[in-house]
């Protein structure tokens, strides 16, 4: 039981109103185990998250060879069980803490409402536990934030209430989508190393889903690289930066903008519009593109690096 | 060396918000001037002075020789050919009810440039200037891609001429791949044009490469100015430090060892201390009895660099 | 979402209907009216509906008090109430657009001033207003347009002017002001293009109002000239005979519904799909 993967995606696909937005792709996450995707726009990173919390829009079409989250089948199982497993075994936090928190409600009422449901504490209980994972995620003074909207906090403290309120159902997995997009460079600093010490010391599966290759380097243990709706490489995370082995991968790490000055090569194009085209999607702004290419490669193997390039054959 | 663009002690008030306080802030042409800081620092807002697209409360806003707080409202509409701006999010700096190509023909029109049906050369002209094909120009902006909507936008800038272009955030709202594309175009027509720019950012890696001094802000004052590669190589401002150690750099060892050995967790405090002391004198390690006495004053400390600490560059 | 989309599809083609019929009749009110709207007949005075005992053929929705066709009345009739509710609602466009362009635009005192107007009128029982301006001025399609023009006015500034408040901080506008766009372009360009979709969903509620308004009017005495048929009047002429020929009141009654309806469910439907985001 606790061999299978936590989160265990094998040929997802997804469209939106007939246009594909994800073709295929296949991922797991293990117990305890932080894992990132990166991907730009298009890249279908955050579609593929949402469908695994059956969080899609109604519009979606997705099918699966498997969807498992902790062994049940997502798009199976049955609405209360979903919403035992979303916050319960998987929560998730958003790019954008203010729209994700109910301005309604005080921060207290926010977690203890997650307490009460998932973990069934007593009103008392719940209110002292909130106070106590508000001082884990890193607030001083956690009685008075608690006291408060949303509008009334900061973004970078807006963030950590979202993380203590993901906590609060003491969930194996933890998603968390952008996270740190929106927030100052101090305060994105902080949030990261937050969110990779609770990964630690709660031995809680990570998913980091980012468009910034350089930010997750720290935190996660492996990278899932997605472009135009499809895994490009998978490998360890020091793999990956010191020997990325598909194109794609090495473009974007050459892109990143580096503190020393130096810029690599501009990649040129961009990514596809639609993701009908056979074939590579890369190849189009790859500078290896082979005449093989017009044929998508499968994902081949060297030790613990997958990728889905012909250059790997 | 003239300086193109300039304020002199300007203050900004929004409601009870003191956005820019007591702010000097000069460019000289033909360079590349970067501000940098985190939101709220009074960054976009200096720009937007810059181009008297806010009036200052006090202190002057110059152009060339031209005090711009004495022009009449004709004559600053007529001077703003040369000095534009391109804004961060391309989504909705474009007049969705406008074709670009109407978009771009428009400063030409304004400034008597040229006449609706004299533009079409221009235009087309000018977006194959930015990379674009000129047949999309009877396209609405929302068919366009992101990278592309800036694109349009850089192109609606320098259309007619200007000396002085204000890029506020011009990358943040695109992805990487695309970010450096679009540095690789400005940095093209400024050569191909003779531009100056102020270029708004609070991405550090991307300025150090881009610019020819970065001046960075904190709490509507300007901490620290100088060339960015002594600037980061050794920072005189303590806050300048802590950007700087907050950009993640992708090495995976050099990070985790960076993630570990870290202060303790301390969730950001509201905007504290009186207004007139250094604004970051709250979360300061290095923080004196001085520094919450009295503001310092931006002044030199090596050759081309200022920074407004106690410390006085001793802090390298 | 469906639910919406249901909206969607009902609101549409019912009041697609429903004001093209009333479009039709008014157009082409000489060709299919049976007769002429002042003919007095009074031989055949108060025949009731041809389906009733009594009835006639020649009279499908029977005759009032003077021999009068209720049903060539009633398609005369349409002329003036849409002729009336399209003037009051474009002329109260024009004035409550302009106005409320420059309030939000501008701000300041401009905006101090027209709110000021705007809130003396909405205080003020304007009904009352009306009827004794009309009995000054005398009925008459002019005068009784221009005071539902200053009726509905105020409906179109607040939209307006709370949405140009809303504009003058967007980035595009700000763009422009950037590029050195004149302020006469930004109206023109800019703002009006942005607000006109509201404007036309106000305008077809406002037209609906002027129209149950107008009749109104006409009912208490102080419409357009008494001797051009409008629903108003019938409904006023044929209240005294409800008990006895209760057709003369009731199809002119119907007519007013049925308009105002279409137009409210026009209002409907253009605000569902102008404005999706509400």
């Amino acid at each position: 039981m606790s061999d299978d993967p936590l989160l265990d995606i094998a040929d997802l696909r997804i469209a939106f109103d007939g246009v594909t937005a994800v073709s295929g792709v296949s991922l797991c996450v293990q117990r305890g185990e932080a894992v990132g995707i990166v991907g730009e726009s298009g890249s279908g990173k955050s579609a593929t998250m949402l469908a695994a919390m059956r969080l899609h829009p109604p519009n979606a079409a997705i099918t699966a060879t498997r969807l498992n989250l902790a062994g049940d089948d997502v798009l199976k199982i049955s609405e209360p069980a979903l919403r035992r497993l979303r916050g319960g075994i998987a929560a998730m936090i958003f790019q954008d803490p203010l729209t994700a928190l109910n301005p309604l409600m005080t921060i207290k009422s926010q977690i203890t409402e997650v307490l009460r449901t998932h973990q069934k504490m007593s009103p008392r209980s719940a209110k002292i536990e909130a106070i106590d994972l508000l001082t884990s995620v890193g607030i001083n003074d956690p009685k008075s934030c608690a006291q408060k909207y949303p509008h009334q906090l900061s973004g970078g403290m807006r963030q950590r209430v979202m993380i203590a309120a993901a906590l609060a159902g003491d969930p194996a997995l933890l998603i968390a989508d952008e996270p740190t997009t929106a927030l100052d460079v101090t305060v994105q600093a902080e949030i990261t190393r937050l969110i990779a010490t609770l990964q630690r010391e709660r031995g809680m599966g990570l998913v980091w889903v980012t468009h910034d290759l350089a930010l997750m380097a720290g935190v996660v243990d492996r990278v899932v690289v997605m472009y135009a709706g499809r895994v490009m490489e998978t490998a360890r995370v020091s793999a990956l930066y010191a020997a990325p082995r598909h194109p794609y991968t090495a473009a974007l790490l050459r892109s990143l903008p580096r503190l020393d000055g130096q810029r690599g090569r501009t990649l040129q194009g961009a990514p596809p519009a639609s993701q009908a085209a056979p074939g590579c999607p890369f190849a189009p702004r790859c500078a290896h593109r082979m005449t093989k290419c017009e044929e998508m490669p499968p994902m081949f193997s060297a030790g613990e690096t997958q990728a889905a390039c012909w250059l790997m054959a | 060396m003239t300086a193109l663009a300039q304020v002199i002690s300007v203050n900004k008030t929004f409601g009870v918000l003191h956005v820019l306080k007591d702010v000097d802030f000069a460019v000289t042409e033909g360079s590349t001037a970067a501000i940098i800081g985190e939101s709220g620092c009074g960054k976009t807002t200096l720009g937007r002075t810059l181009l008297l697209l806010e009036k200052p409360d006090s202190g002057e806003v110059r152009f060339g020789d031209q005090n711009l707080g004495n022009l009449i409202p004709g004559d600053l509409r007529k001077l703003r050919q040369k000095m534009q701006m391109v804004f961060q999010d391309p989504y909705s700096s474009l007049n969705p009810r406008m074709s670009i190509g109407e978009s771009l023909a428009e400063p030409l029109i304004v400034h008597g440039i040229a006449t609706w049906r004299g533009a079409c050369e221009k235009v087309a002209e000018t977006l194959r200037m930015v990379g674009l094909d000129p047949a999309v120009a009877p396209r609405y902006p929302h068919a366009f891609s992101g990278g592309q909507r800036q694109r349009i936008a850089i192109a609606r800038a320098v259309i007619a001429g200007p000396r002085l272009v204000v890029a506020d955030e011009p990358l943040s709202a695109l992805d990487i791949t695309i970010q450096g594309q679009i540095l690789d175009l400005f940095t093209q027509l400024q050569e191909t044009l003779g531009l100056t720019y102020v270029f708004i950012s609070h991405d550090l890696p991307t300025v150090r490469h881009f610019a020819d001094t970065v001046s960075v802000m904190l709490g509507g004052r300007i901490v620290e100015q100088g060339p960015p590669a002594d600037m980061f190589a050794a920072p005189a401002h303590p806050y300048t430090k802590k950007l700087l150690e907050s950009v993640p750099i992708p090495d995976p060892a050099l990070e985790r060892s960076r993630l570990a050995h870290e202060v303790p967790m301390q969730a950001r405090a509201a905007p504290s201390g009186a207004a007139s002391l250094c604004p970051f004198v709250a979360r300061c390690p290095h923080a004196m009895r001085i520094c919450n006495e009295m503001l310092p004053p931006l002044q030199d400390i090596a050759a081309h660099r200022q920074a407004a600490c106690w410390l006085n560059g001793g802090l390298s | 979402m469906s639910l919406r989309r249901s909206q969607k599809n009902i609101a549409g083609p019912i009041s697609a209907v429903l004001i093209c019929a009333a479009l039709f009749f008014a157009l082409a009110a000489p060709i299919v009216a049976p007769y002429r709207p002042t003919d007095i007949n009074l031989r055949q005075r108060l025949l009731p509906p041809s389906w009733e005992a009594g009835g006639s053929a020649h009279h499908l929705l029977g005759t009032d008090n003077v021999g009068r066709d209720v049903a060539s009345r009633m398609i005369w009739g349409a002329r003036i109430s849409l002729s009336v509710g399209f003037c009051a609602a474009f002329f109260g466009a024009v004035i409550g657009s302009t106005l409320g362009l420059f309030a939000g635009f501008f701000g300041g005192s401009t905006d101090r001033a027209v709110s000021w107007l705007i809130d003396v009128q909405l205080a003020f029982p304007f009904t009352l207003f009306a009827i004794f301006l009309l009995a000054v001025f005398g009925g008459g399609f002019v005068p009784v347009v221009a005071v539902l023009a200053l009726a509905t006015w105020v409906n179109f500034a607040r939209v307006v002017r709370s949405q140009a408040m809303s504009l003058r901080a967007q980035n595009f506008v700000l763009a422009a002001r950037a590029v050195g766009v004149g302020t006469p372009r930004i109206f023109w360009r800019y703002l009006l293009p942005a607000v006109l979709p509201s404007i036309v969903v106000v305008g077809s509620f406002s037209a609906a109002q002027a129209i149950l308004t107008q009749a109104a009017l006409s009912f208490l005495g102080v419409g357009v000239d008494p001797s051009i048929p409008s629903w108003g009047a019938m409904l006023d002429l044929g209240r005294n005979y409800l008990q006895t020929a209760w057709w003369m009141a009731t199809f002119p009654g119907l007519a007013i519904a049925l308009t105002v309806l279409g137009a409210n469910l026009l209002g409907d439907w253009l605000s569902l799909r102008l404005d999706p985001r509400g």
